[in-house]
């Protein structure tokens, strides 16, 4: 089984998907990461990259809401699990106490 | 789903569709079509379509594939272990895997080789239309006792068949100038394969016409069809020749009327290019016997049939006597393929050098081989069986049922077998360029690539790998741990063992007679001196003054001797019939006859047994000067040195010849042909100069002959051979296939001897504990060797015998079709043996060497 570290990437994903609550989906996310992050990624990218968060375990995803614009077809909605939330508050709180642990002289040193 | 979308319709989505996984399609078909939408609407639905397609074909990537959803089967489950099994075996024990795929590597690289060479050989003519129906009619003459066979036949025979057989569909008659040069600019193009022909010879032989009609192309007198190479070297373009000239070096121009492909050198002619007949009548004619009459015939023909009537057919023309003493003429229908292989005759138009029993021999060394790598293999995989014997018992604990254990063995051994094709793969197309000009031939691959070879090398293959597998894997099975069988499994090893060293003793000591014989061929005193001896062929120019460029070498200080000829010694020499007067009345001997000058017989260090030379006479006048004779001749028509000298030789109607010298026997040509009868006759102006060097100062006698020349001709450039080394060229297909042999019995001995230290390495593991046991109780180093040498010592040294004897019955049978052959003494056998034993010995002995100085606490340490 994958391991239940968290990608740079996947955690990009992690939280626009928790960001866009109840929205999100394939285009939404892409085009939500490239207005906030500035970063083009593929759609492939993002469905590969959701498709493997499912897997391990930190995304639920459902089908609903179809709009003509989709030719009819539902969306791929996915929301933040448990564990989900749980992964993100972890590696909030990693980088947290390392960031406390900078010590000051390190980043003001040229002021 | 009522509205399926505006993309649904696109190729790239209905793959997609059955590629990706059911649960992803619909998320997936969503978000291309709403970005579709969003970018049709701001690009424009070309380019939303271009980037559609794009993004599409992002998806195909693993993560999305649709998955079986099923476990695998029994069998798959199976296959799987069975793979991972081979790997982790063949890790454990890198000795016997690394000794299996050498082996097996080497011996199917070098069955693909021989194979080609095989295969090539056997394609001679065969790529002429219909060559199953062409025929080329040889004479057999009868002459008192003797029968004189020769390929040539008069010109007018291939149209008399065709007019009063009824079989005969069409024929063609060919004729080969050896000695042709084309001008070109200031320089000439020599070829010595231009082939005369009747303007239908296209019907018989056909070639694969480029430009030109074939139906007309010779009708005209001086009329040339130029193969694509030969056109290459004097036009430097194969293309739009047609109706541009050519001019020989004598003034005649020729008009290009064709040209062709160059045909492949798979076949008994090698035409650079085809010419007119000299005379449209030749084809009527009954007089000019130097044309090589081929017939198409009937495909329903039977062969008997046509044989007894083409023995009507020569009676009628030939009538049972003509002149000269010449008795029945039997026309012989040669099948054209056969004529590589079997044809030595009289007159060939170029040398057949096709011999069946070197493709024998080839055939025998692919199964050899293939047979010695099958036996390895076999040996190291039972050998193993000691160490494998915990995971049969376990997978039999399990439930597994032989059949299982079975496809186990026979799967590793297919993985086993592919492996090795993948690196023969390899080797084959690493030294394929190298192997092709080595053996000179040009394989044809693109002949390969239909459904009768591919079958039949799939098919190889399996039947291989059945060999290689099934004894390992019906043995192994079966494999009853409780009752232990070991002991047999040891004697079928053995044998085994013994059956490979066996035939490497045969392979051994047959390449060293073959080795042998080929040296003395080589060697072998030809009669005469043939070292230090240059020749040079003369154009017609330096032929009209050869005497005073001959006066002038003489002087130089480098030069011992001059003499000019029309043969030069390597050349096969034209054949006469010559009638004397004996007590029993007229005879009459067929023999080859050499022109050479008086001064011939000095340069080449050949002795005069009775009689004088030649006088020296530098006119072409026919002054009758007299001939000499050889020994040979000498003793078939029963005279003595003492009265040889002054007998009446008649030969044609025109000659009278008086013997005026008795010569000793000397080969003019290769010691492939026996010493036989031969006239010397005197010429004036010859068309060869032979210059026997008096140092061995090569470069002295060189640079004073270009000096010659350039005095003379304006120009140094000589075309000169040493006679030693043109001679040599003769036995060079035999010293091609000598080293070829060789190169593939080292193999075959490389990949024995590898075997037998692969069971070495086995033999030492399974004895450790016992050798360390032995030490303890004080077996010496010397005692310790000899007992693990000893089986195969023995082994060795009944194979050598066996071997020996066995090589000793064949190279006898071989050696017999040699006209001269060295003895075959023990020695020659007797000296590979021991140093196969030798080998064996050391093998063995060196890898249980280890044992002997194992320090026994260590290895027993456990016990």
């Amino acid at each position: 089984m994958k391991g239940t570290q968290l990608g740079e990437l996947e955690e990009l994903v992690l939280l626009t998907v928790a960001t866009l609550y109840d929205e999100a989906y394939g285009v939404a996310i892409m085009a939500e990461i490239e207005s906030k992050a500035n970063r083009k990624i593929t759609i492939s990218t993002v469905h590969a990259v959701l498709k493997r968060l499912e897997e391990k375990g930190f995304l639920d995803s459902r089908y609903d809401g179809a709009t003509n614009a989709r030719g009819g077809r539902r969306k791929h909605l996915f929301t933040v699990s448990t564990a989900g939330q749980k992964v993100l508050n972890h590696s909030r709180a990693i980088r947290n106490s390392l960031w406390e642990a900078i010590p000051d002289l390190a980043f003001n040193k040229g002021s | 789903m009522s509205n399926a979308g505006k993309i649904a319709r696109f190729g790239v989505i209905r793959w997609l569709k059955k590629y990706c996984d059911d649960r992803l399609i619909e998320g997936i078909c969503g978000d291309l079509e709403e970005l579709y939408e969003i970018e049709s609407s701001q690009y424009g639905s070309g380019k939303a379509k271009r980037k559609l397609y794009w993004r599409a074909l992002g998806f195909y990537r693993q993560s999305f594939k649709r998955k079986r959803e099923r476990y695998p089967t029994r069998f798959e489950a199976l296959l799987r272990n069975y793979v991972k099994m081979t790997f982790r075996n063949g890790k454990r024990n890198r000795t016997s895997t690394v000794i299996n795929i050498m082996g097996l590597t080497f011996g199917l690289t070098a069955c693909v080789f021989l194979g080609q060479y095989v295969y090539t050989e056997w394609q001679h003519d065969k790529h002429f239309d219909d060559h199953e129906s062409i025929y080329r009619l040889s004479l057999e003459m009868e002459f008192g006792d003797d029968l004189t066979s020769m390929a040539v036949s008069p010109s007018g025979l291939g149209k008399k068949a065709k007019e009063q057989i009824k079989f005969v569909e069409n024929y063609a008659i060919l004729r080969r100038f050896s000695n042709f040069k084309f001008r070109k600019d200031n320089e000439l193009i020599e070829t010595a394969f231009i082939f005369s022909a009747n303007p239908g010879w296209n019907e018989v032989l056909n070639f694969q016409w480029q430009e030109g009609n074939s139906a007309t192309a010779l009708v005209e007198p001086r009329s040339i069809v130029l193969t694509e190479r030969f056109a290459l070297r004097i036009f430097r373009s194969s293309k739009n020749l047609v109706g541009r000239s050519l001019t020989q070096e004598n003034g005649d121009v020729y008009t290009v009327t064709g040209i062709i492909k160059t045909p492949p050198k798979t076949s008994h002619i090698h035409p650079e290019a085809f010419i007119s007949l000299g005379n449209a009548q030749l084809v009527d004619q009954m007089d000019i016997w130097r044309y090589c009459a081929y017939v198409k015939v009937d495909k329903r023909t039977p062969l008997d049939q046509f044989e007894s009537v083409l023995d009507a057919f020569s009676l009628a023309l030939f009538k049972d006597k003509g002149g000269n003493g010449r008795g029945r003429i039997f026309i012989r229908p040669q099948a054209l393929a056969d004529i590589h292989f079997t044809s030595k005759l009289a007159f060939e138009m170029e040398p057949n050098d096709g011999n069946t029993s070197y493709l024998t021999g080839f055939c025998i060394l692919i199964v050899v081989l293939l047979f010695m790598s099958v036996i390895n293999y076999i040996n190291l995989t039972t050998a193993q069986v000691g160490q494998r014997f915990k995971e049969i018992a376990v997978k039999r604990t399990f439930g597994a049922f032989s059949a299982d254990l079975r496809l186990q063995f026979l799967v590793e051994t297919a993985i086993y077998v592919f492996l090795s094709l993948v690196f023969s793969i390899l080797l084959v197309a690493a030294l394929q360029s190298s192997f092709e000009s080595f053996a000179n031939l040009d394989f044809p691959w693109h002949d390969m690539l239909n459904l009768q070879s591919v079958v039949f090398i799939a098919g190889s293959i399996i039947v291989f790998t059945l060999l290689l597998g099934l004894y390992p894997s019906l043995y192994l099975s079966n494999f009853r741990p409780i009752k232990s069988n070991s002991e047999s499994l040891a004697r079928f090893r053995s044998v085994m063992l013994f059956l490979q060293l066996g035939l490497s003793m045969v392979v051994i000591s047959c390449t060293t007679v073959f080795f042998a014989q080929m040296n003395f061929m080589s060697n072998q005193s030809l009669g005469y001196q043939k070292d230090q001896v240059l020749f040079i062929g003369l154009n017609q120019e330096q032929q009209e003054k050869v005497y005073p460029l001959m006066d002038a070498l003489k002087t130089l200080t480098s030069v011992e001797q001059v003499a000019s000829s029309y043969h030069v010694p390597g050349n096969p020499p034209p054949i006469n019939n010559f009638g004397y007067e004996s007590k029993d009345g007229s005879k009459k001997i067929v023999c080859p006859q050499i022109y050479v000058d008086n001064g011939f017989l000095e340069t080449l260090d050949i002795s005069i047994l009775a009689g004088n030379n030649f006088i020296e006479h530098r006119l072409d006048d026919g002054k009758k000067i007299g001939v000499m004779i050889n020994e040979s001749f000498m003793n078939k028509a029963g005279w003595t040195l003492d009265n040889a000298v002054g007998q009446q030789l008649k030969s044609g109607i025109s000659w009278e010849d008086r013997v005026i010298g008795v010569v000793p026997d000397f080969h003019f040509t290769s010691l492939h042909h026996a010493i036989a009868p031969m006239v010397v006759r005197p010429i004036a102006r010859g068309h060869n100069l032979l210059i026997k060097a008096k140092t061995n100062d090569y470069g002295e006698l060189i640079s004073d002959i270009e000096n010659e020349w350039k005095g003379m001709f304006g120009n140094g450039n000589v075309d000169f051979k040493f006679l030693d080394q043109h001679f040599q060229a003769q036995y060079e297909t035999d010293e091609k296939r000598a080293q070829l042999f060789a190169i593939f019995s080292f193999l075959i001995i490389f990949i024995a001897l590898s075997g037998l230290f692969g069971m070495t390495t086995y033999a030492v593991q399974r004895r450790m504990k016992e050798m360390s046991i032995r030490k303890i109780h004080g077996a010496s180093i010397k005692q310790i060797l000899f007992l693990m040498t000893k089986a195969y010592g023995i082994s060795g040294t009944i194979a050598a015998i066996v071997g020996g004897v066995l090589s000793y019955i064949l190279m006898a049978h071989w050696l017999s079709d040699f006209a001269y052959s060295i003895d075959l003494n023990a020695f020659l056998i007797a000296m590979p043996a021991v140093v196969m034993i030798l080998l064996v010995l050391v093998i063995a002995g060196a890898k249980s060497a280890k044992l002997a100085f194992v320090n026994p606490s260590e290895t027993l340490r456990n016990e």
